[in-house]
């Protein structure tokens, strides 16, 4: 499999969500904060389900949140 | 720090305080001249079964206290908390745990094949399931801790 990282805007999309705590979406993704803590900082990737909901959260596609790019 | 990292930290050295002590009884058996033989046999299994007893009872204890005092302190929702990130730790520790039981394993059968007594042959047998018990918790400890 060809190496590369998962890279997210969860940050900037939470900014634009009224400055939406990770608190706040952990509760809506049901996962604790410190989850959505590491999925932001890239150091954790997220299953394909996670990833999902955490979209839906924001209201927008999953390209959107994530992107792949090779190393 | 949230509770499932005071708790593996916890029952890390739960696993450590336990061993040692199962460790100096062991010295003291072997020093009064108590592991020899069939009957020494005998006693290594009562020490063993003490040390399970002792394991899961302590392992009980201070899950129960990690979630009082978690509970107290912080506002964390007792209700969600386990997620896929820390399934996705607590597999890959034991991944690494699995490794040091096969060692024990391992160093077990050596041990036999060099005419080790039983009762020291078993010993290792047991250091690699508390090792592998340590050390699972200490790596769940560290991924916490790195955030990873």
């Amino acid at each position: 499999m060809a190496k590369g990282r998962i890279t997210n805007t969860i940050r900037r999309l939470r900014f634009d969500a009224g400055e939406m705590t990770q608190k706040d979406l952990a509760e809506k993704v049901g996962v604790t904060r410190q989850t959505i803590v590491a999925v932001e900082a890239a150091k954790y990737s997220p299953s394909l389900e996670l990833a999902f909901q955490i979209a839906a959260a924001f209201g927008v596609p999953l390209s959107d949140v994530f992107s792949w790019e090779k190393d | 720090m949230s509770w499932l990292e005071r708790s593996t930290f916890a029952q890390a050295l739960r696993a450590m305080v336990i061993y040692a002590w199962f460790l100096s009884y062991m010295r003291s058996l072997a020093a009064d001249g108590r592991l020899a033989g069939d009957a020494g046999l005998g006693q290594l299994g009562l020490a063993i079964l003490i040390l399970i007893g002792a394991t899961v009872l302590a392992g009980v204890v201070v899950q129960i206290l990690a979630v009082i005092l978690s509970t107290i302190t912080s506002d964390e929702k007792m209700t969600d908390l386990s997620d896929e990130r820390d399934k996705a730790i607590e597999r890959r520790a034991i991944e690494v745990g699995f490794g040091f039981v096969g060692a024990g394993f391992l160093a077990m059968a050596l041990a036999l094949w060099q005419g080790w007594g039983a009762v020291w042959a078993i010993n290792l047998l047991i250091g690699g399931f508390v090792v592998s018990d340590i050390l699972v918790n200490l790596l769940k400890f560290r991924s916490y801790w790195r955030g990873a």
